[in-house]
C-alpha cells in the first residue's frame, strides 16, 4: 500500500471506531425521553422560529479567506524550489504577492475587514 | 509471508499504536489540566478517584458511555449523529502524518515512524485540520438552536482566519528546508533549529495555534458564560465527549507541528532516544496551553478578528518575502 491508499484505509477504520463508540453508548445508556427533555436549550430568550440568520460579515470573511488561501497555495510550489529558482523566481513571486496585497489594501479601505 | 502482507501488518501496528498514544494522551490531558489549573488557583484538583485522582479520566470515560443520549426534537438527526464523528475522524486523520522519529531499519526493512508517509505531509495535515471545522458547523446548524448556531459560526470564522496564518507561517521553514516532507524538514535543522532563523514566523504560529484549537485566550466559540459551551450545547454523553476528544487531538497535532517545524523535532543530544526528545519538547507546548488557560482573560470577538486580518496577515506575508530575499542573497545568518 502506498501513502494515499493507507490514508483511505485509515479513514474507514477511524469512521468505524468512532461511529462504533457512539452506537455503543446509545445501546448501553438508559433512555427516558419526555417532552421537556427533548426541548431545545432556551435560557430566557425564545428559541429560533423558522430558519436562522447569518451576519453578512461571515460571507465576506469566507470570500477573503478563499482569496488568500489560494494565494498561499500558489506560493507553496515556489517555496519548495525557492533556492533553485533564483532571483527571477523571487521577483516573480514578489510581483504576485504585491498584486494580492493591493487587493488586501482595497478590501481594508472598503471596510471588508472591519468588525464591530 | 509476502511483502504486501508484512507491509499491511506494519501499517496496522503503527495505526493502533498511534490510536493508543492519542487515547491515553486525551484521557490524561484532562486529568493533567484539571490538576494544574487547580494548583494555579490554589485548589487541589481531582483527588478522590485513585492516587491523586489518577483514575479520574477512566471514571469520566465510563460515565460518558452510560450517559443518556438525548436528541432534541427539532434537530436534523443525520447531521446531529455524524457531526461529532466527522470532527473526531478528521482530527485523527491529521495526526496520521506526524513522524515520531527518524526512519528505523528493522530486519532489513525500512520503517518510517509515521503511520502514513506522504511526500507532501504538511499540506495533507493542514487540509485535514481544516476539515475538522465541518464537524463543528454540522453540529451547530443541525440542532437549530440559537447558541450552537452562534458558536459554530464564530468557531468556523475564527478557525479559517487563523489557519491562513498557520499555513503561511509554516511556509517559512518550508522555504528554508526546500521540502514539504516533515522528515526532511527536521533533517534540515540538524545544525540549528528554525526558531533561531524564524522568530517572527514562530510567534505568528504560536498565536494561531491557540486560535485554531479554540483554547484560552481565543476560546470564544465555547465561551461558557455567554454561549453555554457554544456548538456543544445540545450534545450529551458520548457525542459531547467526542468533541472534546477532537479538540485535544488538534492540540496534540499542532503542538507536534510546532516542535517539528521550529524546535528541531527529535533532534537532541544522544543520551536520550530521538522519540524522547520529541515528546519532551512537545510536553512544553502542552504545558503552554494549560499555562495560558490559567493566566489570560478572553479576547473580544472583534479584537480576535483584527489580530488575525490586520496584524498577523501582513506580518507573515512580509516575512515570506523577507525569507525568500534572504535565501537568494545568501545573507550570512543563513547557511
Amino acid at each position: 500500500m502506498s501513502g494515499y491508499g493507507e490514508v483511505m484505509v485509515a479513514f474507514i477504520l477511524f469512521s468505524v471506531i468512532f461511529a462504533g463508540m457512539v452506537i455503543m453508548s446509545r445501546m448501553l445508556a438508559p433512555k427516558n425521553p419526555y417532552k421537556e427533555k427533548l426541548d431545545l436549550y432556551e435560557c430566557g430568550s425564545p428559541i429560533l422560529q423558522g430558519g436562522y440568520k447569518m451576519d453578512i460579515k461571515y460571507y465576506l470573511l469566507a470570500i477573503m479567506f478563499t482569496l488568500f488561501d489560494i494565494e498561499i497555495l500558489f506560493v507553496v510550489p515556489w517555496s519548495v524550489y525557492a533556492r533553485g529558482l533564483g532571483i527571477i523566481g523571487f521577483i516573480e513571486v514578489s510581483v504576485f504577492i504585491i498584486l494580492l496585497f493591493a487587493g488586501y489594501i482595497y478590501a481594508y479601505v472598503k471596510g471588508a475587514l472591519k468588525w464591530q | 509471508m509476502s511483502d504486501a502482507v508484512i507491509g499491511a501488518l506494519i501499517f496496522l501496528v503503527k495505526f493502533f499504536l498511534l490510536f493508543a498514544i492519542i487515547s491515553v494522551f486525551v484521557l490524561y490531558a484532562t486529568w493533567y489540566e484539571r490538576k494544574v489549573i487547580g494548583h494555579m488557583q490554589q485548589r487541589i484538583g481531582p483527588k478522590r478517584v485513585g492516587w491523586h485522582g489518577l483514575l479520574q479520566p477512566v471514571a469520566d470515560m465510563i460515565k460518558a458511555f452510560f450517559k443518556e443520549d438525548s436528541i432534541p426534537r427539532d434537530a436534523d438527526k443525520l447531521f446531529f449523529w455524524s457531526a461529532p464523528v466527522i470532527g473526531t475522524v478528521f482530527a485523527m486523520m491529521a495526526a496520521l502524518a506526524i513522524p515520531f522519529g527518524p526512519p528505523l531499519v528493522l530486519f532489513g526493512r525500512h520503517i518510517t515512524l509515521d503511520v502514513v508517509h506522504l511526500p507532501s505531509g504538511i499540506l495533507y495535515m493542514l487540509a485535514m485540520l481544516s476539515l475538522v471545522s465541518f464537524g463543528v458547523i454540522f453540529a451547530g446548524l443541525s440542532t437549530k438552536s440559537k447558541y450552537p448556531i452562534i458558536g459554530a459560526q464564530r468557531e468556523v470564522a475564527q478557525v479559517i482566519s487563523y489557519e491562513l496564518i498557520l499555513a503561511t507561517a509554516l511556509l517559512n521553514p518550508v522555504i528554508m528546508a526546500g521540502s514539504l516532507d516533515l522528515t526532511k524538514i527536521v533533517d534540515a535543522q540538524s545544525h540549528l533549529w528554525f526558531i533561531f532563523y524564524q522568530p517572527v514566523a514562530f510567534v505568528c504560529f504560536l498565536i494561531s495555534m491557540f486560535a485554531v484549537s479554540a483554547r484560552v485566550p481565543f476560546d470564544l466559540p465555547e465561551a461558557e458564560n455567554e454561549l453555554v459551551a457554544g456548538f456543544m450545547t445540545e450534545f450529551t454523553g458520548m457525542k459531547f465527549s467526542l468533541f472534546y476528544f477532537a479538540q485535544y487531538v488538534v492540540i496534540f497535532t499542532v503542538s507536534m507541528l510546532a516542535v517539528i517545524f521550529f524546535f528541531g523535532g527529535w533532534l537532541g543530544p544522544s543520551f536520550l532516544p530521538p522519540v524522547a526528545w520529541l515528546f519532551i519538547k512537545w510536553a512544553f507546548f502542552i504545558f503552554l496551553y494549560t499555562w495560558s488557560w490559567g493566566t489570560f482573560p478572553r479576547y473580544r470577538y472583534d479584537q480576535l478578528m483584527n489580530i488575525s486580518w490586520l496584524i498577523l496577515l501582513p506580518i507573515v506575508i512580509i516575512n515570506i518575502l523577507w525569507t525568500g530575499f534572504a535565501i537568494q542573497f545568501g545573507l550570512p545568518y543563513l547557511h
